[in-house]
C-alpha cells in the first residue's frame, strides 16, 4: 500500500529579477530543482534515492515535509492531499513524518542539553505530561543505544556518530510513520556508519517505520534499500527494485554511476577499460533539450536530443527513462 | 647501489601533542617505507594519526606537536635534522608535494588559476631569474611565454577542457572535481619524488571521484611518482594502491600488498574494518560493527591499543606489547594472535 505518493511534483527556485525584466514581463527564470517527478513509497519499505550533488535529492525531501512549497503537482499521504492542507492540518501531519538532517551537529541547538533537544518534539506536541518526559527521553536514548549519561551533555561534547544517534532519537520521539533520512552516514567513519545503519534497521523493525533514504553512497543504498530511485537534474531516470537496478541498470547514467564504484576486490576487472561519466552536470536553469543526460551520454541517438523520454517499464516494477530501451 | 633502494623510510616515528600540561601520544613507533614509483595507501579511522604522520614528513606539524623519536629518511637524508632553510628550498613543494583534503582552501581565491600555476614554475622551475636581475625584456617575455605554455599543457594533460581559456579563470569558476585536477596538475608540474595525497577525493561525487582517481592513477604511472595516499575509504585503496598500511590509534597495525590485505587480513582490526562495509543485497544480516571506542590519546598504554575491542584477545595481550610479526617478505602485522587466512 502506498504510504506517500507524488504526482508530477515540480519544485522550482525562482531567481531574483531586475525591474526592467519585471516590467517587460515574460517568464521568470527558475532553477528546476525537481521537475515532474512521480513515484510512490510503500508502507514499511526502505526507499533509496541516489544522484549526484545538485540533482534535487534534498529539495525533494524538503518538499515532502512541506518545508518548500512545490510549484505544481500533488503529494498524497494516505488519503490526504498535503498541498491542500491548512496550517493546523499541516502541524498534525508533521508529527507523522520526520527528517534526519544531513548535518547532525549543526541541527542540534548548541545551548540545549541533549535531553532538552530530544524532549523538544514531545513538548511541542504535548504528548506526555512534563513529569513523564524524563522517562520518555531515557527510553528514546536507550533505543538508539546511548547511555542515560548523555542526557546532561551538550552537543559539542558528543562525537559525530553520537550526535547522529541523538537526532535519530529525537525524530523518533513522536513515533512517526515515515522518516526521511538525508545522508545519515555522510562524514562518518566506516565502523560508526555501520553502527548507525544497524541502529536504524533495528528501529525500523521495532516501530514498523518507512524510510526514505537519501545517500550518495551507492554501496549503502544497495545494502539497505528495497527500492531505489536514481535522479539526474531534477528528473527520475530510473526507478525499481534495488536488486534489479543494481544488477541490470537500464539507464546509461545509472550504468556510469555503478561503473564508478570502487570495489573492494581490487582493480581486477580491467580498471583501464572503465567508462567514466565524462563532463559536468549541466545547469538546471536551462537543462538540455530532449533527454537531460544526452550531452554526457555515449549511447545517444538523434531522438535523444529532441524529445524527452518518459519512464517506461523494462521489467516488472523497474522503469527507465531512456529512448534506447524503447526501440 | 642496492637494488631495492627506498625513497622514503620512516622508522619508529613517535609524535606527541601537548594539550594543556598533558601529553597525548598521536603517532607511536610508526615504521613505513616507500619505494620509487610505489603507491602506499595509509588507511584508518579519523583521529588515528594518519594526517599527522603525513604532515610530519614535511615537518609542518602544529606548534604543540613534538617528534619524540624516530627518523624520516628521504632519499637517504634524515629530514628531521635538515635545517629549516633547506627544507624550504629543497624539500617542501619540490621533492615532496602534497594534495590536501580541502581543495577549496588550497587555491587562492583572488588569483587566477594560471597565475598560481606559473608562480609555482617561477619558484621551482629551472630558469629562475630574480626580478632584480638585468635581463633583456625579450628574454623575460620568452620565459613567461614558456611558463604559460607549460601550464596550459599541464592543464590539458589533466583533461581540463579549453585550457587556454581556463588558464585565465579564477578558482570559483571551477567545479570541485576540476579544482582537484588543477591541484594535481600543480603537483605533477614540479615532478616531485614523493606526492602525499591526503584524502584528495572527499566531498566529490562518486562519478567525479572515479574519474579523478583514474586520472591520478594514470599520471602517477606516467611520471613514476611515489605516492603516500591517505584515506579512510578502503575501497579507494583497493583501486589505487600497491601496498596498504592500516593505522589504529597511532600505530601501524598491518602492512601488506593490497590484494593480500583485503583477501586475507591478519589483524583483527583490519578484518573488522572490512566487515563494516555494507555490501550489496545482504540486508538479512547485520553489519558487523566494532564495539567500543578508539582510546583517547591521553589513555594510550604500551599494550595493544585494540585490546578492549578485540574479539580474539588472549591473556598475553594485556601483559606484553604486541610484537611486529613478518609473515612474509611484504606482510607484517602487529599482533599476538594474527588471524589465519580468513
Amino acid at each position: 500500500m502506498a504510504l506517500i505518493e507524488l504526482k508530477n511534483l515540480k519544485v522550482y527556485y525562482e531567481l531574483r529579477q531586475g525591474v526592467l525584466a519585471k516590467v517587460l514581463g515574460g517568464n521568470r527564470e527558475a532553477v528546476k530543482a525537481v521537475d515532474d517527478v512521480s513515484f510512490e513509497v510503500h508502507e514499511g519499505e526502505i526507499f533509496g534515492i541516489v544522484g549526484e550533488t545538485g540533482c534535487g535529492k534534498t529539495t525533494l525531501c524538503k518538499s515532502l515535509l512541506l518545508l518548500i512549497k512545490p510549484k505544481g503537482g500533488q503529494i498524497l499521504f494516505g488519503d490526504r492531499n498535503l498541498l491542500a492542507l491548512n496550517a493546523k492540518e499541516v502541524r498534525e501531519f508533521r508529527r507523522e513524518v520526520q527528517m534526519i538532517p544531513q548535518d547532525p551537529v549543526g541541527s542540534l541547538n548548541p545551548r540545549m542539553r541533549i535531553k532538552a533537544a530530544v524532549a523538544e518534539p514531545l513538548r511541542a506536541f504535548s504528548q506526555v505530561d512534563p513529569a513523564g518526559i524524563e522517562g520518555q527521553v531515557d527510553e528514546l536514548l536507550k533505543i538508539v543505544d546511548l547511555s542515560p549519561e548523555f542526557k546532561e551533555k551538550y552537543p559539542f561534547q558528543v562525537s559525530g556518530g553520537e550526535a547522529r544517534r541523538v537526532t535519530v532519537a529525537r525524530s523518533l520521539a513522536l513515533r512517526p510513520k515515515l522518516m526521511i533520512c538525508d545522508e545519515p552516514t555522510s562524514g562518518l567513519d566506516v565502523s560508526i556508519s555501520a553502527k548507525i545503519i544497524n541502529v536504524m534497521r533495528a528501529i525500523r523493525d521495532e516501530f514498523n517505520l518507512t524510510y526514505i533514504w537519501v545517500s550518495h553512497n551507492l554501496h549503502e543504498i544497495n545494502y539497505i534499500s528495497n527500492r531505489v530511485l536514481v535522479m539526474y537534474l531534477g528528473k527520475i531516470v530510473e526507478i525499481g527494485k534495488t536488486s534489479a537496478v543494481f544488477k541490470r541498470p537500464g539507464h546509461p547514467y545509472t550504468q556510469g554511476l555503478l561503473m564508478a564504484l570502487p570495489k573492494l576486490a581490487g582493480p581486477s576487472d580491467s580498471a583501464e577499460k572503465k567508462i567514466y561519466l565524462k563532463g559536468e552536470v549541466p545547469s538546471p536553469m536551462n537543462p538540455p533539450r530532449g533527454c537531460r543526460f544526452h550531452p554526457r551520454c555515449e549511447q545517444k541517438k538523434s531522438i535523444c536530443m529532441e524529445v524527452e523520454p518518459e519512464l517506461a517499464e523494462v521489467e516488472a516494477s523497474h522503469q527507465v527513462a531512456c529512448w534506447r530501451q524503447r526501440c | 647501489m642496492k637494488q631495492d633502494l627506498k625513497l622514503l623510510e620512516i622508522q619508529d616515528l613517535s609524535i606527541v601533542y601537548r594539550v594543556g600540561n598533558r601529553a597525548g601520544r598521536v603517532v607511536e613507533k610508526a615504521t613505513i617505507d616507500l619505494g620509487p614509483g610505489e603507491v602506499l595507501g595509509l588507511a584508518g579511522e579519523s583521529g588515528c594519526g594518519k594526517s599527522t604522520l603525513a604532515w610530519s614528513i614535511l615537518r609542518l606539524l602544529p606548534g604543540n606537536a613534538r617528534i619524540v623519536g624516530g627518523t624520516i629518511r628521504l632519499e637517504g637524508r634524515n629530514l628531521l635534522e635538515l635545517p629549516e632553510k633547506e627544507m624550504n628550498r629543497e624539500i617542501r613543494g619540490k621533492r615532496v608535494t602534497m594534495i590536501i583534503q580541502n581543495t577549496k582552501e588550497s587555491l587562492n581565491p583572488v588569483f587566477t588559476v594560471g597565475t598560481q600555476m606559473s608562480d609555482l614554475l617561477r619558484f621551482h622551475g629551472k630558469e629562475d631569474i630574480p626580478w632584480t636581475a638585468s635581463v633583456s625584456p625579450f628574454r623575460r617575455a620568452r620565459i613567461n611565454k614558456e611558463r604559460h605554455l607549460e601550464c596550459v599543457r599541464m592543464l590539458s594533460e589533466m583533461e581540463i577542457a579549453a585550457p587556454d581559456k581556463r588558464f585565465y579563470e579564477y578558482p570559483h569558476q571551477f567545479s570541485g572535481g576540476m579544482k582537484q585536477r588543477v591541484m594535481m596538475a600543480m603537483n605533477f608540474m614540479v615532478s616531485p619524488a614523493l606526492l602525499i595525497a591526503d584524502e584528495p577525493t572527499t566531498g566529490l561525487d562518486v562519478s567525479v571521484e572515479a574519474y579523478v582517481l583514474g586520472l591520478f592513477k594514470n599520471k602517477v604511472r606516467q611520471y613514476r611518482t611515489s605516492v603516500l595516499y591517505i584515506t579512510h575509504n578502503l575501497r579507494i585503496l583497493s583501486e589505487i594502491a600497491d601496498r596498504v598500511a592500516i593505522m589504529y590509534a597511532g600505530m601501524i597495525v598491518e602492512q601488506a600488498p593490497v590484494e593480500e590485505l583485503f583477501r586475507a587480513p591478519l589483524h583483527p582490526y583490519t578484518r573488522a574494518l572490512i566487515r563494516c562495509l555494507p555490501e550489496g543485497g545482504s540486508l538479512g544480516e547485520r553489519l558487523q560493527e566494532i564495539p567500543g571506542q578508539v582510546p583517547s590519546i591521553f589513555e594510550r598504554t604500551e599494550e595493544c591499543k585494540f585490546l578492549p575491542r578485540c574479539p580474539s584477545r588472549t591473556p598475553i595481550c594485556s601483559e606484553v606489547p604486541p610484537p611486529d610479526r613478518k609473515t612474509s617478505s611484504s606482510h607484517s602485522v602487529l599482533c599476538h594472535n594474527p588471524l589465519e587466512g580468513s
